[in-house]
């Protein structure tokens, strides 16, 4: 570890970051009028706010390293990202969520969708979901960035972690969360810049992209035992049809994170920071463009990490890491990049990793301040500072269960918890939200029926179905004998091919069965679509 | 194709290029169009903004002005 040169980097980036995120938030405070008058949120902003809020270290790091150990199958993933993460999310969601979050004057996801349907149960229930589940994915947010600085400063996870949590509680004690997303472009375009030197340079170091495809193809001999028995073929393939490996790639990874972005709390309101539908449909090319430098870039190089390591080392990428999934980025930096880009890709990945930490805490806690304490309430103002004491609290709980977590869940933990995320949230909220904004025949009957639907059976599949977790809980054991209901490959399965459907099933059926309980107000949230 | 022999591989490859080609196109095409609002929204829009700044403030530890 070169020191001099890691310091003058971070005093450097520290600097322009610290100046910047001040300057933004200046101007943004003082000039309120001006920036609703005129154009608040310039297009370049808000997608790379959505970008970097999206991607992160639970994307590079973590997928990247899934990608060193599946290949190249996970690039449905990124191809998800494009299509459904950005164009569908933008065009066919982010319109419309913009308009009648605006409509309804709503703040949060449980907010926007407890004020459509008219629902104080859904606030909270969504509030209380959120609460509860968030910290799952913002500890594989947090171990993303302490792996990188294990790997880049060598230095023990252990230590990383209280490191990084540190800078995580003065970040949200010492008021970050207003200050950081006005450097999220900067942080972004960095990302982006570091993202496409990596990918130029590995295909370049490997001779160019057909050849470096091939070398990858040609390693599949040394595919480990234990994959090859769940379905690996190789790098450059497709696992065998219904092996596990099948499910777990293209139910859990591809299909749960690749749409369960849909209903991602500290997503959606990012739709309403802009001030029309113009800059939407400006966003989207920075958004797919982002996407593709970011994921694309972190799969592509991660399966290929395994050529760079078979000429250095005569190993693949998983036994240079002991098998540890979530290492292998952070270590093929270290290994093939210069150390100043090291340092300096750390520093910008574990800056995303603060912002995309400050949207989640943010939604963290506003579900349960904003969306369960406040509903509470029956004068909203009376107890403003208590609503604020609890949104705090709120945050600290979130914060010490994230660090529960992160010292408990283990190793190649990242994706796994990242998707089981994206997947609950898209299992309960999908249908009620997507029907919320285009069928005025949608009723809250039918929006909670769904709503709850998807939570039993995702549920249901977590302690009896999905084996990764069954296994874990043990109550199937408990009562039937054996970890999981179902046989074969089937165990692995994710709760979201089961959820989603049925939720998407109950909505509409509910929700035809009875009648809309107020028609005046479904036009009125439907006001200039 | 592209030193991928498996070709569902290879259009997973190819469509992530073919989502920023339909990203980029959507978006020029579309890059002066749906701009206007009424007042109406601009007002809710200055609401919305309002509240939201209270709200990143009491989140920051500042008490709502």
């Amino acid at each position: 570890m070169n020191l001099f040169l890691l310091t003058v980097i971070i005093i450097l980036y520290l600097a322009v970051v610290s100046y910047l995120g001040y300057r933004g938030y200046k101007n943004t405070k003082n000039s309120l009028d001006y920036n609703v008058a005129g154009r608040n949120i310039h297009p370049y902003i808000m997608a790379m706010s959505y970008g970097a809020t999206f991607i992160s270290t639970s994307a590079i790091v973590g997928f990247g390293g899934t990608a060193a150990q599946f290949g190249f199958s996970l690039l449905w993933l990124t191809a998800c990202n494009i299509w459904i993460g950005i164009f569908v999310a933008f065009v066919f969601f982010g319109k419309r969520t913009r308009r009648m979050g605006l409509n309804l004057d709503a703040h949060t996801f449980p907010e926007f969708l407890g004020k459509r349907l008219r629902s104080v149960f859904v606030q909270r229930f969504m509030g209380i979901i959120i609460f509860l589940t968030m910290p799952l994915y913002i500890a594989a947010v947090l171990i993303g960035a302490s792996r990188i600085l294990e790997g880049l400063l060598r230095i023990d996870y252990n230590v990383a972690v209280v490191l990084f949590t540190i800078l995580v509680a003065a970040y949200v004690i010492f008021g970050g969360l207003k200050g950081v997303m006005y450097t999220d472009a900067l942080q972004g375009t960095l990302m982006f810049i570091g993202m496409v030197v990596l990918l130029f340079s590995v295909y370049l170091s490997l001779g160019g992209i057909a050849p470096a495809h091939s070398a990858l193809t040609s390693l599949a001999s040394q595919i480990p035992e234990g994959l090859r028995k769940i379905g690996m073929t190789g790098w450059t393939q497709s696992p065998v049809p219904n092996s596990p490996l099948f499910w777990i790639l293209y139910s859990s990874l591809v299909l749960g994170v690749g749409v369960g972005v849909l209903a991602q709390p500290q997503l959606i309101v990012r739709y309403m920071t802009v001030k029309s539908n113009q800059e939407i449909n400006r966003a989207v090319i920075i958004g797919g463009l982002f996407i593709m430098a970011m994921t694309g870039t972190a799969f592509v190089v991660g399966a290929l990490s395994n050529v760079f390591f078979m000429h250095t080392s005569g190993k693949i990428a998983l036994a240079m890491v002991g098998g540890n999934v979530d290492a292998v980025i952070p270590r093929f930096i270290a290994d093939f990049m210069p150390s100043w880009f090291g340092y300096l890709f750390m520093l910008v990945i574990l800056s995303a990793a603060m912002s995309t930490l400050s949207s989640q805490f943010h939604a963290l806690g506003t579900s349960i301040g904003r969306d369960v304490y406040a509903t509470t309430l029956k004068e909203k103002d009376k107890a403003k500072s208590w609503e604020i004491l609890v949104t705090k609290l709120g945050i600290v709980i979130g914060l010490i269960i994230t660090v529960y977590l992160a010292y408990h869940l283990g190793e190649s933990i990242i994706a796994r918890a990242t998707s089981i995320f994206f997947g609950l949230m898209a299992s309960c909220f999908l249908a009620p939200y997507a029907a919320s904004l285009y069928w005025k025949r949608l009723t809250r009957k039918g929006a909670i029926a769904g709503m709850l639907a998807g939570f039993i059976v995702s549920l249901f599949s977590f302690f009896f179905l999905h084996i990764s977790e069954s296994r874990v809980f043990g109550l199937a054991k408990l009562f039937f004998g054996k970890d999981s209901l179902l046989s074969g490959s089937a165990v692995f399965i994710d709760p979201l091919v089961f959820a989603l459907p049925v939720s998407v099933a109950i909505t509409i059926l509910v929700s035809l069965l009875t009648k809309v309980e107020e028609p005046e107000h479904v036009e009125r949230c439907f006001k200039g679509i | 194709m592209l030193g991928i022999p498996d070709p569902w591989v290879a259009m997973a490859y190819l469509l992530v290029p073919a989502g920023t080609l339909l990203c980029i196109g959507y978006g020029a095409s579309k890059w002066n169009k749906e701009g206007h609002i009424t007042e109406e929204e601009a007002r809710e829009e200055k609401a919305w903004l309002q509240e939201e700044l209270e709200i990143d403030e009491e989140l920051s530890g500042e008490e709502p002005k």
